[in-house]
């Protein structure tokens, strides 16, 4: 069920008191059990402990010289475009800058891919999300087909649907490194350097949930999010600030004065103060719709009551973002949903 | 739909987050929605904002940069594919570095 009332939003989404499992329809089943996936609401609360305070205000703040060190190079391509004279694929530059981020951060020195250094950046990750989402809406309504797939060894799969190589090619490299973390974890042996996976793997979570699969799965879809949605708000906002002048004269106007020497780089505290920095990524974040998906959620024993409407617990709930966002009608135009068609994108 | 939360939402406007604006401040805590809200979070919230701040900041402090034969049609999100993606037939965001700032 939608409820399009923004100000219901709240009510479904807010709610931290009352148990709601995810809709298991729109879950990515092909993906694995990582925590966005995670349906279950007990089950998602005790996978969901052992990583929140690695993401926590305090932790992003430790890992600031990392991603310093890595807006530094992001920013030396720029410099080496103007010279000579070279365009930039935006979304190729930034998804290397995010990619490398997170997947740093992920799974320790070992695990980076070292996107930035590549001569088309994070092209490679580009061109692999931009096949693998196209199958998401497929693998959604043919759940079967996904189990089928997952339970495949990889050469079969890839026979089966050539579309999937790079992605089955991702997942083995995956499991290969989160291997390698759980072996240096029964040696012992601790990261220099905060590494998540590391920590997933030395946490309290029951040994189901550390698997090679599980933690595969967790690792697969923290550098899939953190890489594809950053890269894309990053890109798209960077589109709407040059295609505005008005908000790109502000914002320079903001950035000169907090910033009077360009090459420092700023503190992130001193960042959070700008305003208008602040209002163009909420702006950008609006409308860049990273994650378009409907996420409903499911009550397990509190029912909702909207105007006069009582909504029983186990209906699946959802307020979709665009409708709330407004920038786009649900209709998706120039697919043209009334035309029959058999053709696919891959 | 509505048009009462944001304005002209088809427009990239940032300053209607502003506090200082006539119209008020678009509540960010209540209608930010894009990592959802409560137990569900996106869990990478914090650091997709360092990211972000830093990226624009540094980029838009540093260089001064034009789009290269990209339009509205290669951000304009038409479709759901879990993720939101404009028309698989871009060729993404392209942009020119002119000059360094000082």
């Amino acid at each position: 069920m939608h409820i399009s009332d923004p100000d219901f939003y709240s009510e479904i989404y807010h709610l931290k008191a009352h148990r709601t499992h995810r809709d298991k329809f729109y879950n990515l089943e092909i993906l694995g059990p990582g925590l966005a996936f995670t349906t279950n609401h007990e089950v998602h609360a005790r996978r969901r402990a052992p990583l929140a305070p690695y993401f926590s205000m305090q932790s992003i703040q430790v890992l600031v010289p990392r991603i310093t060190s890595l807006v530094h190079q992001m920013n030396q391509h720029l410099r080496d475009a103007v010279a000579a004279g070279t365009v930039i694929h935006a979304n190729h530059l930034f998804t290397a800058f995010a990619m490398d981020v997170i997947a740093e951060y992920s799974l320790g020195e070992e695990g980076t891919t070292g996107s930035l250094k590549r001569p088309n950046f994070g092209k490679w990750w580009y061109d692999l999300t931009q096949k693998q989402v196209q199958m998401n809406a497929f693998f959604r309504h043919f759940p079967l087909v996904a189990r089928a797939m997952i339970s495949l060894p990889d050469a079969l799969a890839v026979k089966a649907m050539p579309a999937l190589e790079n992605f089955i090619w991702w997942q083995a490299n995956l499991r290969a490194q989160v291997k390698a973390v759980l072996e240096t974890n029964e040696k012992g042996n601790v990261p220099s350097t905060p590494t998540v996976i590391h920590a997933l793997a030395a946490s309290k979570l029951p040994p189901s949930d550390k698997t090679v699969v599980r933690l595969a799965a967790e690792a697969n879809l923290l550098l899939g999010a953190g890489a594809e949605t950053t890269a894309a708000t990053i890109s798209r906002t960077t589109y709407h600030i040059l295609a505005n002048p008005d908000v790109l004269k502000r914002l320079q106007e903001e950035l000169v004065a907090a910033m009077p020497v360009a090459h420092e780089m700023p503190s992130l505290s001193k960042l959070n103060q700008l305003p208008y920095l602040n209002a163009v990524i909420e702006e950008g974040l609006r409308t860049a719709l990273p994650v378009l998906s409907r996420s409903p959620r499911v009550f397990q024993n509190h029912a909702l009551k909207y105007k006069d409407w009582v909504i029983p617990p186990g209906v699946s709930l959802t307020i979709l973002q665009c409708s709330l966002f407004h920038t786009i009608p649900y209709s998706l135009s120039s697919l043209s949903p009334y035309t029959f068609s058999l053709t696919y994108p891959w | 739909m509505s048009p009462s939360v944001f304005p002209e939402p088809e427009k990239f406007k940032p300053s209607r987050w502003l506090a200082s604006e006539e119209s008020g401040p678009i509540p960010e805590g209540q209608y930010q929605v894009a990592f959802s809200k409560g137990r569900r979070q996106c869990i990478g919230i914090n650091l997709a904002y360092a990211e972000l701040r830093f990226a624009i900041a540094t980029i838009f402090r540093r260089f001064e940069l034009e789009l290269f034969d990209t339009s509205k049609a290669d951000v304009e999100i038409v479709h759901d594919y879990f993720v939101g993606m404009p028309l698989m037939t871009s060729k993404g965001i392209r942009v020119r570095v002119l000059r360094e700032l000082d």
